[in-house]
């Protein structure tokens, strides 16, 4: 199987470039920036293959992101059409006592539901803004979005397989894959301490509907708090390992310096050298209520947006009109749990007419506040600078 | 075993044509930048680095794409295809090309403002 798997994935590599090289050459290619994915609305293209693409501003106007309209991101080119019949789950590894291999209707039967609201943020979300620029995906906002996930708790799946005291990390692999055999298959871990959470879930649904194919239909994993690259969409292998996960995606992607990002949540067991995992999502916000021009009108535009962090809570929202000398607290709004967007508003103060830019700044309640410049950092990862928009006051 | 490509069933469908992938740009070495860079990605990755495509960045590059992702290409290839890169996405070429393909999908202020509405590029 592993052969023709082989064979059956260049021949697809293969076919796909030469399909790329005849619909390109005959077709006067229209540069859209938009374009339709299965189950999707138009969002905003950045690449083709593999499909990464991101959620325009306004769809953070609600604090879930529709399904059609989450941001899509792929590492790897061949992806699987998604059977929910065809799909198991194989459970395994050194450190559990017996091997599993479950249907979509055994997860569904046999282990209790749970739901929780959670932010999937790239960990390279905005690195399009970073200046310098950073090498990567030029994603601007959009690379996440907020939903409601329902599925069951990766602990139950362990217990059931008779998890050993002896686990160390959690490897869990999907089924896509690189065109090449030779590019290393995206398979990421979990330290214990995560992987057993219970807000840590193995979900079929999202916002109340089957995953979109996009999205990882027909199961992926779902980490509260953690960064997307955590979030493994068409989750098929969950093996329990007693020595650290050593593969590229690991040991050399989605890492960053030590020094400069002191973590709350850390992943001991891949700490090594000056760079560490990537863990939880940097508090941040976002102004969302902007006309189409992308500018504020004051007394016009409402005064709204966004804020979030890894789960530990937003304890405060605060806007600036005079470039961060005085900062006003905005209300918050409704509050669906620690790791989902937090809604908030402000009214407009008094201001002279003329132009303006609005700041936005979150504070969490382990006191991490937003910065005023991003942090440089070689892969242009965790972006959490004030949120500015520009603001326009008539006379 | 039905691992269908679904990128692949997307191009051969009749309205593949808003899916045709971006051409790379003409110039020497494409087609051995097809050959070895395409039947993993679009050209669409190299386009978004144009802005600050510069010799260093290339290099980089080609040598994240052969050492993480055994990018299958001798020496003498990644020569060739660097100064492919070099040539046709520097910053220099940005908007300055007569070719019909625009280098970079999206502009700086768009990617800022984050807005479809008013703030999407147009097509040429």
């Amino acid at each position: 199987m592993a052969l023709e798997l082989t064979r059956r994935r260049t021949m697809l590599g293969l076919l796909s470039a030469a399909l790329w090289s005849a619909t390109g050459s005959a077709i006067a290619f229209a540069r859209d920036a938009v374009a339709l994915l299965p189950g999707k609305m138009a969002l905003r293209r950045l690449t083709h293959r593999p499909p990464n693409y991101e959620t325009p501003l306004e769809y953070f106007r609600s604090t879930l992101t529709p399904n059609e309209a989450f941001f899509v991101r792929y590492h790897h080119a061949v992806i699987p059409s998604g059977s929910a019949e065809d799909h198991r789950l194989e459970i395994g590894g050194s450190a559990v006592e017996r091997s599993l291999s479950l249907s979509l209707p055994e997860l569904r039967r046999d282990f209790a539901v749970a739901e929780v609201v959670a932010v999937c943020q790239c960990s390279g979300n905005r690195r399009g803004l970073f200046e310098p620029p950073v090498a990567g995906l030029q994603w601007g906002h959009g690379a996440m979005g907020n939903a409601r996930w329902r599925g069951v708790r990766l602990a139950d799946v362990l217990a059931r397989a008779g998890l050993k005291n002896t686990a160390l990390e959690i490897a869990f692999d999907a089924a896509d894959a690189p065109p090449l055999d030779a590019t290393p298959d995206f398979i990421k871990s979990l330290p214990i301490a995560k992987a057993l959470h219970p807000d840590t879930l193995i979900a079929f649904e999202m916002n109340g509907a089957p995953l979109p194919e996009p999205n990882g239909f027909p199961v992926r994993l779902v980490v509260p708090g953690w960064t997307a690259t955590y979030w493994i969409k068409h989750l098929n292998k969950i093996t329990a390992l007693e020595s650290p996960e050593k593969n590229f995606w690991m040991s050399t992607a989605y890492r960053m310096p030590r020094s400069i990002f002191p973590l709350v949540s850390r992943f001991p067991s891949q700490e090594s050298g000056e760079r560490a995992p990537v863990t939880e999502i940097a508090v941040n916000s976002l102004i969302t209520s902007m006309e189409a021009d992308g500018a504020l009108v004051a007394g016009r535009s409402e005064l709204r947006g966004i804020a979030w962090d890894s789960g530990l809570g937003i304890d405060r929202v605060e806007v600036s009109f005079d470039q961060g000398l005085t900062w006003r607290r905005c209300e918050l709004g409704e509050n669906l749990g620690p790791y989902s967007f937090r809604p908030w508003r402000a009214d407009w103060p008094a201001l002279p007419p003329g132009q303006y830019e609005v700041w936005a700044r979150a504070a969490n309640r382990a006191g991490q506040v937003q910065v005023e410049k991003p942090i440089p950092n070689p892969s242009g990862y965790q972006h959490n600078a004030f949120h500015r928009v520009p603001v326009r006051v008539s006379a | 075993m039905n691992r269908t490509l679904w990128t692949v069933t997307l191009m051969l469908m009749p309205s593949g044509l808003a899916l045709a992938e971006p051409e790379a740009a003409p110039g020497e070495g494409r087609e051995l930048f097809i050959a070895r860079c395409s039947s993993c990605h679009s050209v669409d990755y190299v386009e978004m680095h144009a802005r600050f495509g510069t010799r260093a960045l290339w290099e980089s590059q080609v040598t994240k794409m052969r050492n993480a992702y055994k990018a299958p290409m001798s020496d003498e290839d990644a020569q060739i295809i660097l100064n492919y890169l070099e040539r046709q996405y520097g910053p220099g070429r940005t908007d300055t090309s007569q070719s019909t393909t625009p280098r970079s999908s999206m502009s700086k202020t768009s990617v800022a403002s984050g807005l479809m509405v008013g703030g999407a590029p147009r097509s040429p």
